[in-house]
């Protein structure tokens, strides 16, 4: 010890030690400071990383042009296989060809028995490769085009095109050419509606029994003249549309049905009612974009003429084109408030095409289509956002579409018998600017709304993504948050810096700061499962214990005033909170067991009826009040000792001075202390708010997690940091839907970041402030 | 888990009571044991085949003590990513895959997952036990639980509007529901809400049990899960399409007449060149007898023994 005391020299050994310990400590520091930064830094850039390819524009590769032997001009259909390994197209002479598309030269083709040598005149593609094929005298063959893949021992694909026979469907005295077919597998069998050159119209039926029993009649199957409505072979002719058809679509149950007129109507049929008319027919559907505001009205409006229709996945939109290039979006809207049935109405205009819309083929994996115009350009659009997605040029004039299954490729088939094949990337079609936060018309919708969901459990649903909700959620949450936490907090820490006695100061300090050692998991929990039950049904109590404690506390401390001198030497200044906290207690006490009586009294002895009566809002179980009551107990100790320190760091020369000056340590406190520690204070919230804002198991664990977009304090809230956690694990790695939570953690990295960068601005400036006084 | 125990016991007292036990189709395999089988399976996915995972683990275990199986159950929706990133080579999933699931798993293995089928549920619309209500039609179902109302109706928001009187009739609804990673989730939606999008006054629950639990304790509560969960605080209601309202017992199950009965599967990844080996054999036991009585434990519905023939021959295993 002897040595410590004597004086150091420059160049003494123990200096020499001092100053390398010193150099060492300042390195480990420096060190440890730069690491926490780098480390920051290094998760931004993993959460960038994950965001940009959201940005990713959809691509289209280079065409490659193979020349189709064509006994006519005209092709009927084309479609790849699952794998989109190989292509096939229908031809009029009956003959399905096939092509490997990695090596064109490598065909095969394939000839349905049950045509007979019939020429085909109109075809149709249903899913699971089962194709309707009209024929020039009346009748509608019925295959399935099946593609078994096997495996060799090395694990390569080999795939062995097949074609099943189901049946030949004569209809009742039809000799004329099918000119229209569009066909449908739905829940109960087969569908499809024929249109002859004669323009009549059939809708038929299939189920599984009948297929049975065309198997039995080695596939033929007559159709009765009269309508047959029941049993397993169903019949029905419609009536004979205005003029002559131009388009028709089917969805996928077969269930609407729409049929485009020469003479300018849109006939929408609901084949499930029996009635001989149509449900609806639309007029000039030309004109009802304009007369709708959805565009400037023109004079070419009136004459613009429906040339291709395709009932989108998911059987919620009609894509509608005309013969001027451009192209809707058709929705089904309730026109009354229980109508079961809806009409259906533009509601989204797409990039106008240079000339007539051909052909519109949807995907059936998303919400995306492809649209050939006459001129040879072909769009990529997705219908939620209404964005074109990429476009592209085809020499000569298409006549048939493809899209491949799974979304990699699109085929363009041209009148001068070539097929175009182009590779399609399009890893993110369903964002954008305006979807993530504007308002959009999602199907099924009656307007435009702001929607979180995400995912479903079929590939037909139109994922929402619409961050707004989660935005308000996650502010809503820390406003309640801070509701409860603000007043409490920054009041206890002006009592306990200014009135209370240092000894008990000193006690009460840590122990509010050991409550933020309180994981929030704990706390989650313990709402969840306990507060949220317990608070259920003495909402009313915990209402009237808001009213009632304060209106004590003034009370008391008013009448402390004239307290007997006897008991102000009890309890000395700095103590008399001895003396406020059992009545308070007793006082809150005696609240909670009234809070029914109350309820009795003033809301008619049912709080939460009469909240609905009132205001028609359910008052949850899980609400806000108990996510604010929740997350107060993790922020009330941030916000308490920030805010203490900044009280206590008042120079205290202020203070005397106001004292000396005659002002009463009330007014000293309130006039003097506050506005001289409100920069602290301010930062205090906003550290407090930061967490709040970035508090994830209390919000997950005490809330119902409804991604709601409401400010009453009586139902729940979805917020950014508990959606990634509920979503993350169902979100598959590189899709959208994980990108987009990646984009969230980025928004509440960005929120936080700059809350507590303010902060802590704030701060440094009141210490530089304090420094100079 | 002895919670678990617990409800399992009471479920198998109400079943017993409600239906007079159901028996196992007698023609269904016995499981024979193989020699040699040991390692680790690990199963991720549905939550409402959670606690039926389990029993089977538990059982395969007594056959087979040296295999160790880990059961995980978030959702339908974590099965897919688990088993093509290799975490799981068992996804238990209460709906069918979607094709652009099967696509992730066909680019990183080059050929499909197998759906096994391996129990029947009814899949359930639970009230609080204290409630009058005996039935439920689909549309008001979708007009209870949906924002878009595709069957049509006014939405439903108090009791009333299903023709309770008294003290009922003003009494707001209270929904429960999954979360959207579950199947029950998507098949709910896809089957009685015609495809349309939940209210947002639904609340998600994390799990099955959750969703039970808070009916239990909500007497204006109303929610659905797999039938599997029931217990002695909620009661199922009889669901009518069109026609009459229809019990979710195991005769209307099994004949597919009770309007939202479904398989439950389990998806494992099966090379063409032949299986993993201890995959098989667990998915052999589920479908012989044994596995079939655990099923009925649980308080789903067996599988007969043309429907566990044919989940064999889906299975890919040989």
């Amino acid at each position: 010890m002897s040595r410590l005391a004597k004086p150091f020299h420059a160049s003494s050994p123990a200096s020499r030690r001092l100053k390398l310990i010193d150099r060492l400590a300042d390195a480990a520091i420096r060190l440890g400071g730069v690491s926490v930064i780098f480390a920051i830094a290094l998760i931004f850039v993993f959460i960038v990383r994950e965001i940009v390819p959201l940005s990713a524009k959809s691509t289209i590769g280079e065409g490659q042009v193979h020349r189709i032997e064509t006994d006519e001009a005209a092709l009927l259909l084309a479609g790849s296989d699952e794998f989109e390994s190989t292509e096939f197209i229908v031809k009029r002479n009956g003959a399905i060809e096939l092509h490997s598309l990695a090596n064109w030269s490598e065909s095969s083709v394939l000839r349905s028995q049950l045509l007979g040598g019939r020429r085909v005149s109109a075809a149709s593609l249903a899913s699971r490769g089962i194709m309707f094929l009209g024929t020039d005298d009346g009748r509608i063959a019925i295959v399935e085009l099946q593609f078994n893949a096997t495996f060799a021992d090395d694990a390569r694909r080999t795939i062995t095109p097949l074609l099943k026979e189901l049946a030949l469907v004569t209809l009742p005295s039809s000799t004329g050419p099918i000119a229209r077919v569009v066909g449908r597998t739905n829940d109960s069998g087969l569908a499809f509606v024929a249109q002859t050159s004669d323009r009549r119209l059939f809708a038929v039926n299939i189920t599984q029994q009948g297929l049975d029993l065309a198997e039995d009649e080695k596939g033929q199957l007559s159709a009765p003249e009269e309508d047959a409505l029941d049993g397993p072979f169903q019949v029905r002719s419609l009536a004979a549309p205005s003029s002559e058809v131009v388009a028709l679509a089917i969805d996928s149950q077969a269930d609407r049905l729409f049929v485009a007129t020469k003479d300018g109507v849109l006939h929408h049929w609901q084949l499930g009612d029996t009635t001989a008319k149509p449900f609806a027919e639309y007029e000039n559907p030309g004109l009802l974009a304009a007369s709708l505001g959805l565009r400037e009205p023109s004079e070419r409006d009136s004459s613009r003429q429906i040339t291709a229709l395709n009932v989108l996945l998911g059987d919620q939109s009609l894509i509608v084109g005309y013969d001027d290039g451009s192209i809707e979006d058709w929705l089904g809207v309730r026109q009354g408030k229980n109508d079961i049935l809806r009409r259906v109405r533009p509601v989204r205009l797409f990039d106008s095409m240079p000339e007539a819309v051909v052909a519109l083929r949807s995907s059936g994996r998303d919400k995306t289509f492809l649209a050939a115009a006459a001129d040879g350009s072909v769009h990529l659009a997705y219908v939620t956002s209404g964005k074109t997605l990429a476009s592209y040029l085809v020499a000569g004039h298409p006549l048939e579409l493809a899209y491949g299954a799974k979304l990699t490729s699109a085929m363009v088939i041209t009148q001068e018998g070539n097929l175009d094949y182009r590779a399609v990337s399009n890893p993110h079609p369903d964002i954008s600017m305006g979807m993530l936060f504007g308002k959009v018309w999602y199907e099924g919708y009656d307007q435009p709304e702001y929607i979180w969901q995400s995912s479903s459990g079929s590939d037909a649903f139109e994922p929402k993504f619409s961050l707004v909700p989660l935005i308000v959620g996650t502010l809503k949450g820390a406003f309640f948050g801070l509701l409860f936490a603000i007043p409490i907090a920054l009041l206890a820490a002006l009592y306990t810096s200014q009135f209370l006695s240092s000894t008990l100061r000193a006690t009460i300090k840590p122990l509010v700061e050991v409550m933020a050692a309180l994981p929030s998991v704990v706390i989650g929990f313990l709402a969840g499962l306990w507060l949220a039950p317990a608070l259920d049904d003495k909402l009313p109590s915990l209402l009237f214990f808001g009213v009632v404690v304060p209106v004590v506390i003034l009370t008391v401390a008013g009448l402390w005033h004239y307290a007997p001198r006897v008991l102000k030497k009890v309890f000395p200044a700095g103590r008399e909170v001895f003396v406020l906290v059992p009545v308070v207690a007793l006082c809150g006490w005696a609240a909670v067991i009234a809070g029914p009586f109350v309820e009795r009294l003033v809301f008619a002895g049912d709080f939460k009826q009469w909240v609905y009566d009132a205001f028609s809002v359910r008052v949850e179980q899980r609400n806000s009040i108990v996510v604010g009551i929740a997350m107060s107990l993790a922020v009330i100790p941030m916000i308490f000792t920030l805010s203490d320190d900044a009280f206590s760091n008042v120079p205290k020369s202020f203070s005397s001075a106001s004292l000396a000056l005659g002002a009463s340590r009330w007014q000293t406190a309130f006039r003097v202390i506050v506005p001289t520690a409100s920069p602290g204070v301010f930062s205090a919230i906003m550290i407090g708010f930061g967490r709040a804002v970035g508090e994830t198991m209390i919000v997950l664990m005490a809330t119902g997690n409804t991604p709601i977009l409401s400010f009453s304090p009586f139902n729940g809230m979805r917020t950014l940091s508990a959606n990634i956690a509920v979503e993350m694990p169902e979100a598959p790695l590189g899709e959208t839907h994980y990108r987009i939570l990646f984009l969230a953690a980025f928004l509440l990295f960005v929120l936080t970041f700059v809350v507590n960068t303010i902060a802590d601005v704030v701060r440094q400036r009141l210490r530089s402030k304090f420094q100079a006084v | 888990m002895k919670k678990t125990l617990f409800s399992t016991i009471l479920v198998i007292a109400t079943s017993a009571a409600a239906q007079n036990a159901i028996t196992v189709d007698p023609k269904l395999p016995d499981y024979k044991t193989q020699a040699g089988i040991s390692g680790n399976l690990n199963s991720v996915g549905s939550d409402t085949l959670n606690n039926l995972m389990t029993f089977w683990a538990e059982s395969f275990r007594k056959v087979y003590p040296n295999v160790k199986i880990q059961i995980e159950g978030k959702g339908s929706g974590t099965a897919p990513p688990a088993l093509i990133s290799g975490t799981a080579q068992m996804g238990p999933m209460s709906r069918e895959m979607k094709a652009t699931e099967i696509d992730g798993f066909e680019k990183k293995f080059g050929y499909k997952p197998h759906a096994v089928a391996v129990a029947l549920d009814g899949m359930a619309v639970f009230v609080n036990k204290d409630n009058p209500l005996k039935s439920l039609t689909l549309q008001q179902a979708d007009a209870i639980f949906s924002a878009t109302r595709k069957r049509g109706g006014e939405a439903i928001t108090t009791w009333g509007q299903l023709g309770l009187t008294g003290e009922w009739a003003n009494r707001p609804l209270s929904l429960y529901g999954r979360n959207s990673a579950s199947g029950t989730y998507g098949y709910f939606k896809e089957h009685v809400l015609s495809g349309g999008d939940y209210s947002s006054s639904v609340k998600e629950q994390p799990g099955s049990a959750s969703v039970v639990q808070g009916i239990e304790k909500e007497l204006g509560g109303i929610g659905y899960s797999g039938i599997g969960y029931a217990t002695s605080g909620v009661r199922a209601l009889s669901i009518a399409d069109k026609g009459t309202p229809i019990a979710p017992n195991y005769e209307n199950v099994e004949g597919f007449k009770y309007p939202i009965a479904r398989y439950l599967y389990v998806y494992i990844n099966v090379p063409p060149a032949g299986g993993d080996h201890l995959t098989c054999e667990f998915i052999k036991y589920i479908l012989s007898k044994a596995g079939q009585a655990d099923t009925v434990k649980d308080g789903y519905f067996p599988l007969s023994a043309r429907a566990a023939a044919k989940a064999m021959a889906d299975s890919g295993c040989k």
